[in-house]
């Protein structure tokens, strides 16, 4: 199977997992992908992330994270993440601080099926002493000391692309952020994409094809599937409705948010989170995504 | 929605530090932006025109030359007009090689001897506010040539004697707050300049340890040229985003 419905693609994904999440900050986040895993009440995750916003602090919100490897959680100028932020200070997230840098070893430790990778940097940092993912060791022909990370390898991996074809090729739209290394390094990858294209629509150009098909195990057709974080080339982030979250959450009405707009499926998001208000959050220069079904005219 | 807190003047500390950091950024070769940072962004964009530096961004752009900064700095719309894409695990890696001139690095706190602070305030064990994270700068900040911090803020909360964590030392050499420039003297932290209108004693009264001033020089404020760079670089002003408040120059 590689094309399937979303709820397929979250049964692939069990209680107690390792879930890599592609993108970066507000860009390209599996957004279809997390809340099809909140609905499903997967639960017990380890995330594993370079920088990441909602997509993390959505699972922290809910509960169903309980580790997260990452360098960063925060929603940039918007502010910092407040369901990550509560998780960790209230002692119910194991937050494995490290940096972008460390968990792209981490990520490439397993791509490359090797159980750690020594990694410069992080001299003077307080954080090995607090993450027993980063540790130290010696070169074996050299004896020179170095840091190093232990290799992370994903469950499953949650990736958005712009478009994929019928067998999983994925194409992502503007630079690869993170995608294409935790494709590589996950067990199972499970891909949403804007727009399912015809089959042999990448032959003509293959060098744009960012992972192809053989890494990618199931895609699902999810138009706005990164809202209300960016899908670079198809529409920007949502400021209105990240603030919304943000603001709800820090009030401790984070469980209201949910109910509100995790209830149902995709569609009943779109028509609750989207329709109506494409414009706000265009990208310029390039077409609006076509309205989701109900959309107001 | 605008981020900027003045709409109505052309010039505000947040162009003399951009100004400071754009002049200062014609004398590297290349110079690496990560998210959350479009303040140094705009410098860099405005250095890319004035000088032709090599702009490497987290976004994955190479010398991007989008027609409005982004106020998100991971933003695609920096590979607007770039020659090259460049993920920034491989930024990071050039890093690792000791290739990249200068990273800007943000951070909660930084203190009198250069070392920042993203990821918490109070403890590990006890946190009183548990930030995001320093992003790559733990691992970056010992591997890059220059690293240029930067805050929005500048009080005994944002410049205590010690941070409360280190997530990061290293090669921090030089620090821009909207009063004054610091750089590296010896083991810690001198003022070297003083923004228009800035006198010793604010800085004394607003920064958490006991401050060296070495022979501090006078910023000088951003000229009209300047000006109309950011203006064509950054029309919506993101350059402004994060300070609380900017009154006109």
């Amino acid at each position: 199977m590689a094309v399937a419905p979303l709820s397929d693609l979250a049964a692939r994904a069990g209680d107690g997992d390792v879930v890599a999440l592609g993108g970066k900050t507000l860009h390209r986040a599996p957004m279809a992908l997390v809340r099809a895993l909140a609905r499903a009440g997967t639960t017990d995750l380890t995330l594993v992330g370079l920088a990441n916003s909602m997509d993390a602090d959505l699972l922290c919100g809910t509960g169903d994270a309980a580790a997260i490897h990452y360098g960063y959680v925060g929603f940039e100028a918007l502010g910092l993440a407040p369901n990550y932020r509560r998780a960790v200070e209230g002692g119910d997230l194991d937050a494995r601080e490290g940096t972008c840098y460390t968990v792209a070893t981490m990520l490439r430790a397993a791509t490359q099926g090797v159980p750690f990778l020594p990694v410069a940097g992080l001299e003077e940092s307080d954080l090995p002493a607090v993450n027993d993912a980063l540790g130290e060791t010696a070169c074996p022909f050299t004896g020179e000391s170095t840091a190093a990370v232990r290799a992370v390898r994903p469950d499953v991996t949650l990736v958005h692309a712009a478009e994929a074809d019928p067998d999983g090729n994925l194409r992502l739209g503007g630079a690869d952020l993170t995608e294409s290394l935790a494709a590589a390094a996950g067990d199972v990858v499970l891909a949403t994409a804007e727009r399912v294209v015809d089959p042999g629509t990448f032959v003509e150009r293959p060098g744009d094809t960012d992972v192809p098909a053989h890494l990618v195990d199931a895609v699902a057709e999810v138009p706005y599937g990164a809202h209300p974080c960016a899908c670079p080339g198809e529409y920007d982030y949502d400021a209105a409705h990240l603030r919304e979250y943000l603001d709800r959450s820090k009030d401790g009405a984070f469980a209201a948010w949910a109910d509100e707009f995790l209830a149902g499926d995709e569609s009943a998001y779109r028509e609750r989170a989207v329709a109506g208000r494409t414009e706000e959050f265009a990208w310029d220069g390039a077409d609006a995504p076509s309205p989701p079904a109900g959309a107001e005219p | 929605m605008s981020v900027d807190p003045a709409p109505d003047s052309d010039a505000t500390v947040a162009e003399v530090m951009t100004a400071a950091l754009a002049r200062r950024l014609e004398r590297v070769d290349n110079a690496f932006q990560g998210f959350a940072s479009p303040l140094p962004t705009v410098a860099l964009r405005a250095a890319h025109e004035a000088a032709g530096v090599t702009h490497l961004s987290a976004s994955g752009a190479v010398d991007g030359r989008p027609a409005r900064a982004p106020l998100s700095t991971e933003s695609a719309r920096l590979l607007e007009g770039a020659t090259a894409h460049f993920t920034s695990p491989e930024a990071f890696d050039m890093a690792a090689r000791g290739n990249v001139d200068v990273m800007f690095v943000g951070a909660a706190q930084f203190d009198r001897r250069g070392r920042m602070n993203g990821t918490v305030a109070g403890s590990w064990d006890d946190p009183a506010v548990k930030f995001g994270g320093g992003g790559g700068s733990g691992s970056l900040l010992p591997l890059v040539r220059h690293a240029w911090g930067w805050r929005t803020e500048h009080s005994p909360r944002t410049l205590p004697a010690e941070v409360d964590f280190v997530t990061a030392e290293g090669n921090l050499d030089y620090l821009l707050t909207p009063l004054c420039a610091f750089e590296r003297v010896g083991d810690g932290l001198a003022v070297t300049a003083l923004h228009p209108g800035v006198e010793r004693r604010e800085v004394r009264e607003r920064t958490g340890w006991d401050v060296r001033f070495d022979d501090p020089e006078r910023t000088d404020p951003p000229t009209e040229a300047e000006l109309d760079l950011f203006e064509r670089v950054d029309p919506d002003r993101v350059r402004r985003s994060g300070f609380a408040e900017l009154d006109p120059l």
